[in-house]
């Protein structure tokens, strides 16, 4: 599990690449939160090279989420493969974040009602 | 004023005026002692200076028929009239001279003059007495009046002055010449790139400076004095290189201790002159040159190109540039020094990366072994080394050893051992056979009493075996992929090159499939830290059980970056050399773990779920629903089965079965997962009413198929995807 992290304007995007299973979630979770405490209210996740998902991951996600909400801020979830999307789907998450087929569609939205 | 005394006046004046209009010294005293003579009317006229050094008076010039042979003649201080004067200050006229005990009849003798009166001035600056101004034998009559005296005062305090003037200068163009010459000398350094260039540029400087053509440098060689350097010596002199010390110049500088400076060197009993025909000039100057005190070398100058004999001040001069030349040549043999231990650095560097060069970087394994290995030097060149061959027909062989001692000499030994070793290999496949007949061969080249420990394996990939021989080498580990517990390779065996004769006993071992063999030398386990704390055996026990990482790369990595963590800033003492080899099974599609209830033992399930998957070539999304259902089913064993005890055990047993994945988890928590519950939608982690039963959920969904079973004690989950 790799976790690299870009600016762009006021967006932070956070690109996941591996296996995001169990072991590494308390990891990823801190750093996520390391960023919203430093003041980014606009979340990116590009999942596109994302191996694995399980409900762990899903359970940052929710948290994550939830912490943006109380800031007003925003989290954006794109570039999901099929079978991460599945994932989402079959514990009918689907509808509950903003998904985004690229971050650069992402950005765009996130600018565009700012 | 009389018209007598007007004439006197005027030449005085005249005289006055032309001594103003000289610069150079000697020019001036000339001018005084003809004023002198003149203003005075007598037949000659001496001036004498005092060298405050030798407390002599010598003659500076004299006029007069004989003057020239007075040039430079000295006498003592205190003797004869001038020597009086000088001592006590006070003027004398003596008018009988003849019967006068008072006068040193030694001059008179040389210049076969008859002194009949004499007025004898001092020379006072300042109240300082630098000298004495003479005018001898009245013309035309008998005596010297009171009147003449009170003249040749008057006149010597206007010489007096003149002199100290013209002194001044010459000191300070004296100074300024000095420091130019060394400066030519320092100059040298830089330009010259050995001592011998050195040393011949300098007394080319030296030449130049004294106005000589003869300068030579005799420097001490062992017992004897040789021509180290020279200019104008002729080649006959020079071929015997040799210099005697017997009773010359060279003797009189030992010694002394100190320099030498002679007008005339036939007349001078410190010279034994063999061959007089060699000098067309009488003078001679010399130093001796010292290093810490002590003499090592002379600084000789003869042959001056101008008439006047050296003086004091060549010698002084000489002196300093000595002292000067004596510098360049430390700084020349310190660089000189530099230099080569710079070569010699270099060589050392290229012989560490030769070393480095000859220890197998790639490991052709076909797949049946993942290897890493690394040796880090504690000195350039190191006595550690690992190698690697592969044999044929499945068979590879690994070795680590390290031999006694570091630097070049380890170094030189381990290319030694290491060629020998390997030798053997080709003869038989036994470790301690190998381990037997290098010892003997290795034996025979430790002459120095150096020796090697060495563990020695053969890995089997076919019978999935490892036979392993050791030579006074530490337990190597073997890492069970299954348990995770480390198995101890060790055998009791001497080092090689102790005894000429030695078995070794051997021994073979089983081994699974990801089981990770662990070779590597004292540098390791040994690596201290400032407080001079060891590594130690547990700290790398508890690094390789505890490593997740699925290369052996990663692995090796991971302990070499714990050695340095743990040593910071220390200086390392020991090579540390480390060998790491997944024993892998290409092909097979199965697996067998066995990991305590800590959630990061997920990744080694995963790793091995991952390898089978990309060996039947699964697609993504399958793949993804299988690693995802692992990690959610070994979540829930450790969150709800041994609720996040850490000590719980669980067994895996993966395989493909036809086209069906199937992954057993078995485990012994009072607990059993329970059985497969109604759907509970997501949106249950929204409402923070935790994730029990999503992870089943999702297990459900993703995977073909779930079983639950309680046998006993142990619970089992058994779950199943096809991979088409």
């Amino acid at each position: 599990m790799d976790l690299q992290a870009k600016d762009c304007n006021d967006v932070k995007i956070f690109m996941f690449e591996g296996r995001l299973d169990i072991s590494r979630c308390t990891e990823v979770e801190a750093e996520l939160y390391r960023a919203i405490d430093c003041g980014n209210f606009k979340l990116i996740l590009d999942l596109a090279n994302i191996d694995c998902l399980s409900s762990s991951g899903l359970r940052i996600f929710i948290a994550v989420m939830k912490k943006l909400k109380e800031k007003n801020g925003r989290l954006g979830l794109c570039s999901m493969p099929p079978h991460v999307f599945k994932v989402f789907k079959v514990v009918d998450l689907d509808k509950v974040f903003e998904i985004y087929d690229s971050t650069d569609h992402a950005i765009a939205c996130f600018q565009e009602s700012a | 004023m009389h018209t007598k005394a007007r004439g006197k006046f005027n030449i005085f004046m005249g005289i006055v005026k032309r001594i103003n209009t000289s610069i150079d010294l000697n020019e001036t005293l000339s001018l005084i002692m003809g004023g002198a003579k003149q203003l005075m009317k007598s037949e000659a006229s001496s001036l004498m200076l005092i060298d405050h050094e030798t407390n002599e008076l010598f003659f500076n010039v004299a006029t007069g028929e004989k003057g020239d042979i007075l040039k430079e003649k000295r006498i003592p201080l205190h003797k004869g009239i001038a020597g009086i004067v000088a001592a006590t200050g006070e003027s004398l006229i003596i008018n009988q001279a003849e019967n006068d005990p008072r006068l040193y009849r030694h001059v008179d003798q040389i210049t076969k003059f008859s002194t009949r009166n004499l007025i004898c001035v001092p020379l006072v600056v300042e109240d300082h007495i630098i000298g004495v101004l003479e005018v001898l034998n009245k013309i035309n009559k008998d005596s010297f009046s009171q009147a003449d005296l009170e003249t040749l005062k008057s006149f010597s305090e206007f010489a007096a002055l003149a002199i100290n003037q013209r002194n001044l200068y010459q000191r300070m163009e004296n100074k300024a010449y000095e420091t130019s010459v060394l400066y030519r000398l320092c100059e040298t350094i830089n330009s010259c790139d050995t001592i011998d260039d050195l040393l011949n540029e300098n007394i080319r400087i030296v030449c130049e400076a004294l106005q000589s053509d003869r300068v030579s440098i005799i420097a001490r060689e062992g017992d004897a004095f040789v021509f180290k350097a020279s200019v104008g010596i002729p080649p006959k002199v020079l071929k015997n290189r040799k210099v005697s010390v017997n009773e010359n110049v060279l003797e009189y500088m030992i010694r002394t201790e100190s320099g030498v400076v002679s007008p005339n060197i036939h007349e001078d009993e410190r010279f034994e002159i063999k061959s007089p025909a060699r000098y067309k000039n009488n003078s001679f100057v010399a130093t001796p040159l010292k290093l810490r005190s002590k003499i090592v070398a002379f600084l000789c100058v003869t042959e001056r190109k101008r008439k006047t004999p050296y003086q004091q001040w060549d010698l002084r001069l000489l002196e300093m540039i000595a002292q000067q030349i004596m510098e360049n040549y430390l700084h020349s043999q310190l660089t000189e020094e530099f230099k080569n231990k710079q070569k010699m650095e270099a060589e050392l560097a290229i012989t560490a990366r030769m070393q480095q060069d000859i220890l197998p970087k790639e490991f052709p394994a076909d797949g049946q072994l993942d290897i890493a290995a690394c040796t880090i030097p504690a000195k350039i060149v190191g006595g550690d080394f690992y190698d690697f061959l592969p044999l044929g027909q499945g068979k590879y062989g690994a070795i680590i050893a390290d031999v006694a001692g570091k630097g070049i000499p380890a170094g030189l030994f381990m290319a030694i051992s290491r060629s020998t070793i390997r030798v053997h290999f080709a003869h038989t496949h036994s470790p301690a056979k190998i381990l037997e007949l290098a010892n003997k061969h290795i034996f025979a080249d430790s002459r120095s009493g150096m020796f090697v420990t060495c563990f020695c394996c053969i890995l089997d990939t076919q019978k999935k075996e490892i036979t392993y021989a050791n030579a006074g080498h530490y337990v190597q580990y073997l890492l069970k992929s299954r348990t995770r517990q480390i198995v101890f390779l060790h055998t009791q065996g001497k080092p090689l090159g102790v005894f000429p004769q030695e078995t070794f006993q051997e021994k073979r071992l089983s081994y699974d499939p990801e089981d990770i063999l662990v070779l590597y030398t004292d540098g390791v386990t040994e690596a201290v830290n400032a407080k001079f704390e060891e590594y130690g055996d547990r700290r790398l026990k508890t690094r390789i059980r505890s490593a997740r990482e699925s290369s052996s790369e990663g692995i090796m990595k991971l302990i070499i970056d714990d050695i340095s963590k743990h040593q910071g800033n220390a200086q390392p003492f020991d090579d540390i050399t480390l060998m790491v080899i997944t024993l892998k099974d290409p092909g097979r599609v199965e697996a067998k773990l066995r990991v305590d209830s800590q959630l990061r033992n997920v990744r080694v399930i995963l790793n091995e779920a991952d390898r089978i998957l990309k060996e039947v070539n699964a697609g993504k999304e399958q793949a993804s629903d299988v690693l995802t259902s692992i990690d959610e089913a070994f979540a829930n064993i450790v969150h709800h089965g041994y609720e996040n005890r850490p000590d719980g055990i669980v067994d895996i047993d993966m395989a493909m079965e036809g086209n069906v994945f199937r992954i057993t988890f078995t485990d012994e928590a009072e607990q059993g997962v329970p059985p497969p519950l109604p759907p509970t939608l997501g949106r249950a982690l929204l409402d923070n009413k935790g994730n029990l039963g999503i992870g089943r959920y999702l297990i459900h969904n993703l995977m073909d198929d779930v079983q639950y079973e309680r046998t006993g004690i142990q619970n089992h989950l058994t779950i199943k995807k096809k991979i088409t």
